[in-house]
């Protein structure tokens, strides 16, 4: 029986400022790329129109570029889309202020005449109005917002405040980060991968609330105890769970990014990078920020008295 | 915890029993017996039909495989052996396979291909029709509420009220009867909203209905939105087409060739004058002074023209290439006309060109009030070297008559001797016997003159009356093809939307997206499935086997959740149940930890498991309900295929604390109580 994890008594403790400062050099170089870049929307939030190809035998951008070029279209971009295992497609996306309805049989008559014996199939049409993609963008920042508002109150009424504290210190440096790795690898933001992140909050605070769990049980248990020493021991007693919930999660979600398509591709991405900081910010980053808030509050009540 | 354990086991098999009989029909659908496969297979052999397209047709009501069997090129004794397959599969096999279909998980239209479109009632158009005295600053204000209404999503209504307080001006200055008060009018106007909304609801289901496709679905969307989903709709277009047009029939007069050649002549000078200002104004454009002079003339025609002075003048000489630039600088206007006796036609060439002209503020005010411009449906072919040419009709705008005395709309192909409708397809109405006595008076009073047939501003035709027609018959022609007679019978028959509709969101997925889809799916669950169990008993052993029974029997429940609550299977919902198989194992692992924990401190089986138990569940629950928070917020505010997601997510939790808590538990009190088992495999 593999028991590497069995009984474990790592300084987690100790090593939080490390950690800390190597989490905030990552989230400060994701959010650098992302101001540069500026935030990759989908056409959920952007609003316009994409419509994707697959065409019989191969072709270039130019000459769908090309084809095109016969309707006027405005800001038009054509581009080659690949995917894993999948033959090639060609996504046309179109800027435009409304949706125009005729605009996709047209293109299919102009590419049908441009480009004969090589017949093509639509896979996909997206046309959102520009007030659709503003009312998106506004409900799904307001349901992440009352998600972890709903998270920080179930946190401070199960636990006490400091340790919603935490949860929420860890929840923004999981969505930082896995914020920075959208803008860094380019991936679109689209309704999708907001679900994505809201689950990725949900499930990094779970793990968090195991260790906090223990924290409480141990405080209970232990009174001779400092608080680090407690937050240590409980961080190394639910290690083992920690790290095969993890791994279990980790390993689905894997499966999602490389099998299950481009539809929730974004998605598995955000799931993908959001697990491993979820663990990672669960065992560094959420006790060691409520033993600081302990500490500090604790020195100032010491002051005022 | 303290029932006993046969109760409890009754209490699982009851569930998985139930569970199983409402997955079934879903089962059965996904997997066609080896006989039913092999006919399919025959029969798409035999008839030439796609295999695929054969296995999502089969099932539907919609589609006469028969008929196109007999319409296909085959030799008969091939006709009658495939059409001898399809009545065996459309017999018993058919019924079962419409049953299974009926009470499987519905599939999403992301997985199984179709339309989804956002409808918006267009409110503004509403209140401006409803309006009486219509002035400049009555434009002003619907101009600003128009642009209001198309940034973001408000109450229009609320939005005209305070624009119109802003004006100082109360809303009977323009709506409702003289001495109203506003708060009656506010009243009525929220009522003729609801009303059109309601009322564009029904029409739509109506023509969608009609339209034949399988299971379609329309809904209100909040307070101004149709939501309408087609599933399986094989020509987006035609659909796009049927669903968006408003349907608004009309019988107009056309002016009299007199008035229309006078009113032409009148657009032409119009024009010829503003160019010649325009040139002038190139010529002289160092010389300062005159221009001043000239802009000074200029300001009362120019202001806020939607035509550019420059756009005027530079490009008809760039399009009208074989025109002498002479007629060209003589006639601007006219130029770009050709014929004119019995109707104004125009090149394709020309026409964007044209109705520049005819839409400038210049040429609108100078036209009179009762009369309006509107175009033919679609270009004709005249013999005429190639170009397309379109007819521009000058007509009254008052219309004699509108679609709303129909009775009933028939597409046929029509017979006789008219060049326009023999053999061609044609909508035939009838009117309503009032509608009838209605055609007959205008049709008596104007015999001679032209009476256009206005359908959404265009003419579609504009026979000349040769007399009195009574009956309350009447033709459109001018369609392109049997397809399209049919669905304006169609929307003729639903009737005219009370209100102009715009598409503001469109999904399309294609048929073998969704194939694709499916596939992909059940690849990464097979996956995931095998991965997460391997590394459960590689890692508990025995009791990473139960984690793994706990997990499959939470995968079971989850999807008969889905089946007895006719739930929607989205492929964002299918990432859900790939995730819950991560996530199912966690609260397994969270029991088991304690276990081993009590046990290493050295207590006995039985005891280690009940406190392991106890402290665990404090967690699980604990742990639980903040992922399902974040569920119940996706479920609420999420949209489409994400509500999906949500929902297989949040039924995933609730099912894993089922699975822990209750099977878990019983399986190791069967282990204990039961078998005596004095070692655990932890």
């Amino acid at each position: 029986m593999p028991q590497f994890l069995q009984k474990t008594n790592i300084n987690f403790i100790q090593a939080r400022w490390t950690a800390i400062t190597l989490s905030s050099l990552i989230i400060v170089a994701g959010l650098v790329t992302l101001i540069i870049r500026g935030p990759n929307y989908s056409i959920d939030f952007r609003g316009g129109l994409d419509v994707h190809l697959r065409f019989e035998k191969p072709v270039t951008e130019g000459e769908v570029r090309g084809a095109l070029s016969a309707l006027d279209l405005g800001v038009a971009e054509v581009k080659r889309v690949r995917t894993l295992g999948d033959p090639d497609e060609i996504l046309i996306r179109v800027k435009q202020s409304e949706v125009a309805g005729d605009l996709v049989p047209r293109m299919e008559t102009v590419l049908h005449e441009t480009i004969p014996d090589n017949p093509f199939e639509v896979r996909h049409v997206e046309a959102v109005g520009p007030k659709i993609g503003h009312e998106l963008r506004n409900q799904a920042i307001l349901s992440a917002v009352i998600a972890i508002i709903l998270i920080l109150i179930y946190i401070s009424w199960r636990f006490e405040f400091k340790f919603a504290i935490g949860g929420i210190a860890a929840i923004f440096h999981d969505v930082l980060i896995t914020l920075g790795f959208f803008a860094f690898f380019n991936y679109e933001i689209s309704l999708q991968v907001v679900a994505a992140f809201l689950t990725l909050i949900g499930f990094s605070i779970n793990d968090t609330i195991v260790v906090f769990d223990r924290i409480r049980e141990n405080l209970k248990k232990l009174r001779t105890m400092s608080l680090a020493e407690i937050m240590n021991l409980s961080i190394n007693e639910t290690l083992s769970r920690t790290v095969i919930t993890s791994v279990t999660v980790f390993l689905v979600v894997l499966v999602l990014f490389v099998f299950a398509g481009p539809v929730v591709r974004g998605f598995a991405f955000a799931m993908l990078v959001g697990v491993v900081t979820g663990t990672y910010s669960t065992v560094f980053i959420a006790s060691p920020v409520v033993l600081e808030w302990a500490q500090r509050t604790a020195i100032k009540g010491k002051k005022r008295r | 915890m303290t029932k006993s354990i046969p109760f409890r086991v009754l209490l699982i098999v009851v569930l998985i029993v139930l569970g199983a009989v409402y997955l079934y029909p879903t089962l059965r659908y996904e997997e066609l017996s080896k006989e039913e496969t092999q006919k399919l297979v025959e029969l798409s052999d035999l008839s030439g039909i796609p295999l695929n397209t054969l296995g999502a047709e089969i099932y539907r009501d919609d589609v006469d495989l028969k008929g196109q069997i007999e319409e296909s090129e085959l030799d008969d004794a091939a006709k009658a052996a495939a059409i001898e397959k399809v009545e065996y599969l459309r017999g018993p096999f058919y019924r079962s396979l419409k049953y299974n279909r009926a009470h499987a998980i519905k599939r999403g239209l992301d997985l199984q291909g179709g339309m989804y479109l956002v409808l918006e009632v267009d409110l503004v158009k509403l209140v401006e029709d409803a309006a009486k005295n219509k002035d400049d600053r009555f434009r002003r204000i619907l101009a600003e509420l128009r642009q209001r209404v198309l940034v973001s999503d408000i109450n229009v209504l609320e939005t005209l009220e305070e624009l119109c307080t802003r004006e100082g001006i109360s809303l009977s200055s323009y709506w409702g009867e003289p001495g109203q008060t506003d708060e009656s009018i506010r009243h009525d106007l929220r009522e003729a909203a609801d009303d059109a909304i309601n009322r564009s609801l029904e029409i739509l289901r109506n023509r969608v209905d009609q339209f034949g496709v399988s299971e379609p679905t329309i809904a209100k969307l909040g307070a101004r939105r149709i939501a309408i989903e087609l599933p399986g709709v094989k020509d987006p277009a035609r659909a796009r087409e049927l669903i968006g047009r408003t349907a608004l029939l009309e019988f107009k007069l056309l002016t009299d060739p007199d008035r229309t050649r006078e009113i032409l002549t009148a657009i032409d000078n119009t024009v010829k004058a503003r160019m010649g200002l325009d040139t002038t104004m190139a010529a002289t454009d160092n010389a300062a002074a005159d221009t001043a002079v000239l802009a000074e003339t200029d300001t009362t025609a120019v202001d806020t023209s939607i035509v550019k002075a420059e756009e005027l003048f530079t490009e008809p000489g760039a399009e009208v290439g074989e025109l002498d630039t002479g007629a060209v600088a003589e006639n601007p206007f006219l130029s770009l006309l050709l014929g004119g006796t019995n109707n104004i036609l125009v090149p394709q060439k020309n026409r964007s060109q044209v109705n520049r002209i005819i839409h400038s503020l210049e040429v609108r005010k100078s036209l009179p009030p009762d009369v309006e411009f509107l175009w033919s449906n679609a270009p004709e072919d005249f013999e005429q070297g190639g170009e397309p040419l379109w007819i521009l009709y000058l007509v009254k705008k008052e219309p004699e008559q509108t679609g709303a005395t129909l009775a009933d709309a028939r597409s046929t192909i029509g017979s006789g001797y008219e060049p326009d409708q023999a053999g061609k397809p044609i909508v035939e109405m009838s009117m309503t016997r009032a509608g009838g006595r209605t055609f007959a008076r205008v049709t008596g009073a104007n015999v001679g003159k032209r009476l256009a047939i206005v359908l959404d501003d265009k003419i579609h035709s504009a026979p000349q009356i040769r007399g009195k027609i009574a009956g309350g018959n009447a033709v459109i022609t001018g369609m392109r093809d049997m397809n399209e007679a049919r669905d304006l019978a169609i929307v003729l028959r639903a009737g005219a939307l009370p209100a102009p509709v715009q598409v503001i969101e469109e999904r399309t997925i294609g048929p073998s997206l969704g194939n694709d889809s499916i596939e992909k799916g059940k690849v990464s669950l097979l996956l995931a499935f095998l991965a997460v169990t391997l590394f459960m008993i590689w890692y508990y052993r025995l009791s990473g086997g139960l984690a793994d029974f706990a997990m499959i029997l939470n995968v079971f429940l989850l999807m008969a959740v889905l089946a007895i609550f006719q739930f929607t299977l989205t492929m964002p919902g299918i990432a859900g149940i790939i995730l819950t198989i991560g996530l199912a194992v966690d609260a397994n692992v969270l029991i088991f930890e304690r276990i081993r924990e009590e046990l290493r401190l050295g207590k006995t089986v039985r005891a280690a498991i009940d406190t392991g138990f106890a402290r665990a569940v404090v967690t699980i629950i604990d742990a639980n309900v903040t992922t399902a928070i974040a569920g119940v917020v996706l479920l609420l505010y999420g949209t489409g295929p994400i509500k999906g997601f949500a929902l297989t997510l949040t039924v995933g939790i609730c099912v894993n604390l089922f699975a822990a808590i209750v099977v878990t538990r019983l399986v190791y009190d069967i282990l204990t109580e039961r078998l005596h088992i004095k070692r655990l495999s932890v």
